[in-house]
C-alpha cells in the first residue's frame, strides 16, 4: 500500500523512529480532511505487520501478513470506526480495544489499532480509552485520526504523540490533481475551495458540485436582493439534497465577502471564479453585521455534525441573510 | 514498540522524584511517617500533573517490605512488582470502562478478604468521575468504613462530577498545574540522563506549550527528539510546535494599528506559509495584547528586559486602551470558535478581520460607498449594484422594495435640502464645530453660537439670547483652546449675546431634522402599499409614530 506524495516527510520521520526502536505506543494524526490520513495510517499499520519491509519501510505486499491485511482479516489489526458515518464511536467498541490489546499477538509481532475519527469518540468512549491509551501492553500501537483535535479530551491528547499533516504546496497539489482528474478542470479553484486538501478536491470535482454551486450563488444573491423568498430557496436546496454543501458554500461566500470588504484584492480569496458577484454583494452590507453573520454560518457548519433539521437551519441562515440586506436598506 | 515513551519511563517512583505538588506531598509524607493515614484519598487535577503517580507511590509506601514509611525502598519484591504493574494487592481499576454497578459490586465483594501478600489492599480507582450513579452509591458504605486492611485511592480530572457523599468521605487533594520553570528544569534533567543535547530556549518553549502538564511536556519532548533526530534546537522545536516568531506577530499587530485590511490579510498569508498552529498564534496574540495593555496602564510593571520592548511601546502608543480591550475580547472569544472552525486559517482570518470591523470607518471610507455613489463615480461595474438593489420585479416585491427607492430619493433630497437651509458661512461654522470633538456644555455652547466674523486672529461669535445660560468664561476658554489646536495658531474667541441674525449649527440641525421628518411623513403617505391599505381597510396614519429611518 502506498502513501500520497505529500506525506513523504511524515513517513520518513516515523520510519526513522521505528528504526531506532523509538516508536511510541500512541500516535495522533492531525490534519484537515482530505489529506489522506486514513490511507497513511493503513499503510503504516500494514508495514508494521509485514515481515519483509522494503528499504523505505513499506510493506512488501506479498507475504502472508500482507495478504491477510489486504483481505481485512489480519488478527493483529483492529480498525475502530463509527457504526455509520457521522455517528459516534461508542464505549463498547472502545472496550473491545482494551480486550484486543490484552491478548498477545497472533504472530509474535505488533498489535495495531486505528481509531478513525478520534473526535468521533463520545464522552464515555473517550474516557474508557484513557487507561489503555496510557499504558497498553508491549507491542501495541494505537493510531488516532482527527481533523479537529480541539474536540478531543485534553486527557486523550496528552497521552498521544502528534503527527501533523499539512496541505501540500499549491504547485505540487495542482500537478497531482491534474494527473488524477479526467478532463480539464480549474485545479486552483478546486484546491482553494477545499483549503488545499487534494482528496477533497478530487471528491468535489467528481461529484460535479461546481456548476450547482454557481446556481446556488445566484439564488443566494437573489435572496439578498429580495427577489426570492428565503424559505423557498431553503426548501429547494433541501429537495436537491444539498444541505451540507449549501451551508459550506454559504460560509465560504460570506467569508469571501468579508475579505472583499477589507481589501480590494485579498490574497486568500477562495471563490476566485465568483469575484464579481461577491464584490457586488459586498457593496450591499456593512462590516459589523456581516461579521456577526459569519459567526452564525460558521457555527451552523459545526451544528451540521449533530443531527439537526437541515431545512430549519438553512431557513435560519437565509432569512438572516435577507435581513442583513434589509438592515442596510432601511438605513 | 518495545520502546517506552519518556512520560512512562520517567514516571516518578518515589515522592522525592515528584516535581511540584509539595502541598500534597507534605501531608502524605507526614501521615505515612506518623502512622495517621486516612483510608480514602481523592486526587484531582488536570491531565498529567501526577494523580496516578502519587497514588502508585502511596501504594508502594504502604506495602514496601521495609515497612510503612514515606520512603519505599524500590528494591524489595513488593516495590518492584508495583512498578511493573503486577502486584496482587494493588487493584487498579479503570473506572471509565467498568462503570456499571455490577462491576463495582464485584469489586466490593472481595474487599472483606485479607490481602494476599502485602500489608494493605489498595484500590486505585482511576477516572473515577465516569462511574455511574448507582456505582457511586454502592461504594458509599465501604468507602466510609472499610476494613482496616483496605485503602481507597481515587483519581479524577473532574471532581465536580462526583456526588458530595463521595467527596465528603475522602481526603481530597487538588493537584496544581506545574509552572513552566518547574517543567523545563525537569525536562533538562531528563535530557541529561538520556544524554541528549538541547538548547535551553527550546525547552522553555515546550514547557510553555505544555500548559502546566508534565505528561504533555514529555510527550512533546519525545516528538521533538524524533523531529530533531536526537537533538533539540530552538528553530526546529518552534517549527514542530507551530509557534511563530515575534516578527510575524508584530506584522499582524501593525496592520491592526494601521486599520489596514489588506496588510492584515497579507500578514496572515505570510504566516500561513510556515503552516503554524493557528490556535497557538492566537494565544500568542492574546499575550502580546496583554503586554501592550500593561505598558499603557502600568508601564513600570513591565520588565525592562522584555524582548522588543520598543516595538511594544510603539504599538501601545498607536492604540487606545479601548481598542486593546476590544481586540483582547475578540481574540479570547475567538479561541473557542477556532477550535470549531472547519479550516483554521480562514477561522483565524475572520477573527482578525472582526477586530477591524469594529473600527470607526475613517480609515476605510472607500469600502463604504453607497451603490449610488459608486455608479456616480463611474467606477467598476456601475450598473451591477443597481440591478441588485433596485431592479424591477414587481411580483416578488417584499416590504423592503417599498423602502429602497425612498431611500435613494432621500439621498438626493438631502443634497437639495442642504442648500437653501443656511448660508455658507453658517455651514462652515457648523462643520468646524463638528470637527472640534468637544463635549458637554462646551459643545452645546459652540452649537448654539453663530459665527459673525473672523479676522486677524479674532473670532466673533454671537449667542442667541435663549441660550444665554450656556455662556461662561470657563467654556469660552475651552472652546478657544479647541479652536486653537484645530487652527494650529493663536486665536481669540469673543462671544456676544444678541438676537438672531443667522443660523447656529443647532438650528441648522433642527431645521434639517424637521425637513427629514416631513419627507418621511410624505413618503409614508405616498407609499402605494399604504395607499392601498387606506383605500381597502380605511386605515389611518398615526403621524406621530413615523420615525425617519436612515
Amino acid at each position: 500500500m502506498k502513501i500520497y506524495p505529500w506525506q513523504q516527510q511524515q513517513w520518513r520521520q516515523l520510519k526513522a523512529r521505528q528504526d531506532e526502536g523509538h516508536l511510541p505506543h500512541a500516535l495522533l494524526f492531525i490534519g484537515l480532511a482530505g489529506l489522506g490520513k486514513r490511507q497513511f495510517a493503513r499503510a503504516l499499520a500494514q508495514a508494521l505487520l509485514c515481515r519483509y519491509r522494503d528499504s523505505e519501510g513499506f510493506a512488501c505486499g506479498a507475504c502472508p501478513d500482507c495478504k491477510r491485511f489486504q483481505a481485512g482479516t489480519h488478527p493483529d489489526f483492529l480498525s475502530v470506526a463509527p457504526e455509520e458515518e457521522g455517528s459516534a464511536i461508542t464505549v463498547d467498541s472502545v472496550r473491545a480495544v482494551g480486550g484486543f490489546l490484552t491478548l498477545k499477538s497472533h504472530y509474535e509481532g505488533n498489535k495495531i489499532v486505528v481509531l478513525d475519527p478520534a473526535d468521533g469518540l463520545n464522552t464515555a468512549a473517550a474516557n474508557g480509552l484513557l487507561k489503555t491509551l496510557e499504558e497498553p501492553a508491549p507491542g501495541a500501537l494505537l493510531i488516532l485520526l482527527s481533523c479537529a483535535p480541539g474536540r478531543l479530551l485534553p486527557t486523550v491528547r496528552s497521552r498521544c504523540q502528534q503527527v501533523k499533516f499539512a496541505a501540500p504546496p499549491s504547485e505540487a497539489a495542482r500537478g497531482w490533481l491534474r494527473s488524477r482528474l479526467a478532463g480539464p478542470q480549474d485545479e486552483k479553484l478546486l484546491l482553494n475551495l477545499t483549503a488545499g486538501a487534494p482528496l477533497q478536491a478530487v471528491k468535489l470535482a467528481e461529484a460535479g458540485l461546481l456548476e450547482q454551486r454557481m446556481e446556488m450563488l445566484a439564488q443566494f444573491s437573489e435572496v439578498f436582493a429580495g427577489r426570492r423568498d428565503p424559505v423557498a430557496v431553503a426548501q429547494q436546496w433541501v429537495r436537491q439534497n444539498q444541505i451540507h454543501p449549501a451551508v459550506f458554500w454559504v460560509n465560504s461566500w460570506v467569508m469571501d465577502i468579508i475579505r472583499l470588504k477589507f481589501a480590494s484584492d485579498p490574497p486568500s480569496l477562495v471563490n476566485s471564479d465568483a469575484v464579481k458577484q461577491l464584490r457586488m454583494l459586498a457593496r450591499g452590507v456593512d462590516k459589523l453585521p456581516l461579521s456577526a453573520y459569519q459567526k452564525r454560518t460558521a457555527s451552523a457548519l459545526h451544528q451540521l455534525q449533530a443531527s439537526l433539521n437541515g431545512q430549519l437551519l438553512l431557513e435560519e441562515l437565509l432569512i438572516g441573510w435577507a435581513a442583513l440586506a434589509r438592515q442596510r436598506g432601511s438605513r | 514498540m518495545g520502546y517506552q515513551v519518556l512520560a512512562r519511563k520517567w514516571r516518578p517512583r518515589t515522592f522525592g522524584e515528584m516535581v511540584g505538588q509539595e502541598h500534597v506531598l507534605r501531608p502524605l509524607i507526614n501521615a505515612l511517617d506518623n502512622g495517621r493515614l486516612h483510608h480514602a484519598f481523592l486526587f484531582a487535577g488536570t491531565r498529567g500533573v501526577g494523580k496516578t503517580t502519587i497514588a502508585r507511590i502511596l501504594a508502594k509506601a504502604l506495602n514496601c517490605d521495609q515497612g510503612v514509611g514515606s520512603n519505599p525502598c524500590g528494591e524489595c519484591a513488593a516495590c518492584r512488582d508495583i512498578d511493573a504493574g503486577r502486584f496482587v494487592d494493588l487493584i487498579e481499576v479503570d473506572a471509565a470502562s467498568r462503570t456499571k454497578v455490577e462491576d463495582t459490586r464485584d469489586l466490593l465483594e472481595n474487599v472483606q478478604y485479607a490481602p494476599t501478600r502485602g500489608r494493605y489492599k489498595v484500590y486505585l480507582i482511576d477516572e473515577v468521575h465516569m462511574l455511574s450513579n448507582h456505582s457511586f452509591n454502592a461504594l458509599l458504605k465501604t468507602l466510609e468504613e472499610p476494613p482496616p486492611h483496605v485503602k481507597f485511592l481515587l483519581a479524577t480530572t473532574d471532581p465536580q462530577r462526583l456526588p458530595v457523599t463521595v467527596l465528603s468521605r475522602c481526603l481530597q487533594f487538588n493537584l496544581r498545574r506545574l509552572l513552566p520553570e518547574q517543567i523545563s528544569t525537569h525536562l533538562q534533567q531528563v535530557l541529561l540522563q538520556e544524554d541528549i543535547p538541547a538548547e535551553a530556549p527550546a525547552l522553555a518553549q515546550i514547557a510553555r506549550v505544555a500548559d502546566g502538564s508534565m505528561r504533555d511536556a514529555l510527550s512533546l519532548l519525545d516528538q521533538a527528539i524524533a523531529y530533531g533526530g536526537g537533538e533539540l534546537r530552538e528553530q526546529e522545536v518552534r517549527t514542530m510546535l507551530g509557534t511563530i516568531e515575534q516578527c510575524h506577530l508584530f506584522e499582524l499587530l501593525g496592520a491592526l494599528v494601521a486599520g489596514n485590511g489588506m496588510a492584515l490579510l497579507r500578514a496572515v498569508e505570510n504566516l500561513a506559509r510556515n503552516t503554524p498552529d493557528f490556535s497557538a498564534v492566537l494565544a500568542e496574540l492574546i499575550s502580546s495584547l496583554h503586554q501592550i495593555a500593561l505598558l499603557q496602564i502600568v508601564p513600570q510593571s513591565v520588565d525592562e528586559l522584555l524582548p522588543e520592548r520598543d516595538r511594544y511601546l510603539e504599538l501601545a502608543n498607536g492604540l487606545t486602551p479601548e481598542d486593546i480591550q476590544l481586540y483582547y475580547q475578540i481574540a479570547l472569544l475567538g479561541r473557542k470558535e477556532l477550535e470549531l472552525a472547519p479550516e483554521p486559517r480562514s477561522g483565524f482570518e475572520m477573527i482578525m478581520l472582526r477586530m477591524l470591523a469594529f473600527q470607526p470607518d475613517a480609515s476605510c471610507t472607500d469600502d463604504r460607498e453607497s451603490p449610488i455613489a459608486v455608479s456616480a463615480a463611474g467606477e467598476g461595474a456601475p450598473e451591477a449594484p443597481k440591478s441588485v438593489e433596485s431592479s424591477p420585479a414587481p411580483q416578488a416585491a417584499g416590504k423592503k422594495r417599498g423602502k429602497r427607492p425612498r431611500n435613494e430619493e432621500k439621498e438626493t433630497d438631502k443634497e437639495r435640502l442642504r442648500e437653501p437651509l443656511a448660508s455658507s458661512k453658517d455651514e462652515q461654522w457648523a462643520e468646524k464645530v463638528a470637527a472640534l470633538k468637544l463635549n458637554g456644555m462646551t459643545r452645546q455652547l459652540a452649537l448654539n453660537c453663530i459665527c459673525k466674523s473672523e479676522r486677524e486672529g479674532v473670532l466673533e461669535l454671537v449667542l442667541t439670547p435663549q441660550h444665554k445660560h450656556l455662556l461662561s468664561e470657563r467654556h469660552r476658554q475651552r472652546l478657544e483652546a479647541a479652536l486653537q489646536t484645530l487652527k494650529g495658531g493663536p486665536l481669540k474667541v469673543v462671544i456676544a449675546c444678541a438676537p438672531d441674525e443667522g443660523m447656529s449649527p443647532a438650528a441648522i440641525e433642527q431645521r434639517r431634522e424637521l425637513a427629514r421628518r416631513q419627507r418621511a411623513e410624505q413618503a409614508i403617505r405616498e407609499d402605494s402599499n399604504i395607499q392601498n391599505m387606506i383605500d381597502t381597510f380605511g386605515a389611518e396614519i398615526q403621524t406621530d409614530s413615523i420615525v425617519p429611518a436612515d
